[in-house]
């Protein structure tokens, strides 16, 4: 089956011929491509097509779905050591342009939970910061361990002394929750350091099974 | 007796009209694939049972039609649909999981997108993550250029999917890469609409072919013209 022939199928399952055989060319005309079309959106679709409102849902719901099964592709399920850390956390925050935070949310076996992504911009705000950490971490029973990252948009990513007060104040505050911060990976343009190799080890305890090196 | 479950699928269509997709849960997208292809059913009870059997929404959409059909409610034709709408997605469905590098530029992710297209359409890509493409939409060209162009509907889409930073890339498929007027009224729609919402048009690529021309780098400045 070629391009056209597919998509006439899947709009068959909501509209009967010829008005099939017609939607998937003008909409393959105005598009291209069955990528472009799940790309788009019903509010953009052409108003002399004249197809069903169910039809045009089931091409949004095949798009959603599409994206959902693209995302999955890409989850974490585990975070068991410094590496996997670094290359989880480079994947989610290499290159923007803003400053951003992540948390992730591990149980005892260091699979990961939740997660969360915030903007990194009020410097005074650290009980905000906190609070966000915690609404996440508390929604889950099994929360044990921690992992925090943040990007340096200059590239650089040797940690701030504001970095370093960040970190003190986090670590503490999940500690109130007895969840242990394993550690605060900070990801530059070209590399990414590990605040638990570098930094004093009263700050961060060290957690059996997790592999630091 | 009222039945209290009348109406539910267009209450369904309705509620995924209005909101957005991505807010939906898993078992809600595939209960509502299944109006497609069970007629009168509760289908609710069928997704939930499919993603329990197969574990997530890519489990449902890679399983072949015979372990489809052990889950109770799915005879041979609804394993069918749902099988081909998973070979659908994995022949079709673009992700955008390859982070870029060094050598491989946004230029060239327009020329890679825009291979098989032979339509006039505007691909807006966010960039707030330098090496990888984090969410994009599709818009044909013609939306600019016929009757009024639906700047809430723009805007409003563009603020769903959490964008600041963007790129437009439009494509050429007659053949002809220089900016036409076009391409400037879309320039100029961007510039002067939506940056009141922090969102920044970084740069304008045309496409055509192998060839991708930068607006920007050729000179074109939108706050300079506009």
């Amino acid at each position: 089956m070629d391009e056209k022939e597919f998509l006439k199928q899947l709009i068959s399952f909501s509209e009967k011929e010829p008005d099939a055989e017609r939607i998937c060319s003008e909409m393959l005309s105005n598009y291209g491509n069955i990528n472009s079309i799940l790309d788009s959106d019903r509010i953009f679709y052409p108003r002399d097509i004249h197809m069903r409102e169910q039809t045009a849902v089931l091409i949004g719901v095949v798009s959603a779905i599409n994206r959902k099964c693209n995302a999955e592709k890409t989850v974490t399920k585990y975070i068991k050591g410094t590496d996997y850390a670094k290359k989880y956390f480079e994947n989610c925050l290499r290159g923007y342009i803003q400053e951003l935070i992540k948390t992730v949310v591990l149980d005892k076996n260091f699979c990961v939970l939740d997660s969360k992504l915030i903007s990194y911009g009020d410097r005074n705000s650290v009980s905000s910061v906190c609070r966000q950490f915690a609404d996440t971490a508390v929604m889950h029973k099994d929360a044990k361990y921690m992992l925090i990252a943040h990007n340096h948009p200059s590239g650089n990513p040797e940690p701030s002394s504001n970095d370093m007060f960040y970190t003190h104040k986090l670590v503490k505050a999940m500690g109130i929750l007895d969840i242990t911060v394993i550690d605060h990976i900070i990801v530059g343009k070209d590399k990414s350091i590990s605040m638990k190799d570098i930094c004093d080890e009263n700050i961060f305890p060290q957690v059996k099974g997790y592999a630091y090196k | 007796m009222k039945n209290i479950h009348a109406g539910h699928r267009k209450r369904m269509r309705e509620k995924f009209l209005k909101g957005h997709a991505e807010s939906l849960c898993d078992h809600e997208l595939i209960e509502m694939l299944l109006f497609y292809c069970i007629p009168v059913a509760n289908t609710n009870n069928i997704a939930h049972e499919l993603i329990n059997s197969f574990g997530s929404i890519s489990g449902v959409f890679s399983a072949d039609t015979s372990e489809l059909m052990k889950v109770n409610g799915i005879n041979q034709k609804t394993s069918e649909k749902i099988a081909f709408v998973g070979e659908f997605m994995r022949k079709f469905g673009k992700s955008d999981n390859e982070m870029f590098t060094e050598n491989k530029s946004l230029k060239e992710y327009y020329s890679d997108y825009f291979r098989n297209v032979d339509s006039d359409v505007c691909l807006i890509v966010s960039t707030e993550q330098r090496y990888r493409i984090i969410d994009r939409i599709c818009i044909p060209t013609n939306i600019f250029t016929e009757g009024e162009i639906p700047v809430n509907l723009i805007a409003r889409k563009l603020l769903e999917k959490n964008m600041h930073h963007i790129v437009a890339g439009i494509n050429h498929s007659k053949g002809n890469y220089f900016p036409t007027y076009t391409d400037y009224n879309i320039v100029q729609f961007f510039s002067e609409n939506l940056s009141i919402f922090d969102i920044t048009l970084k740069d304008c690529f045309i496409c055509s072919g192998e060839v991708v021309y930068s607006i920007m780098e050729n000179g074109f400045s939108p706050d300079k013209y506009f």
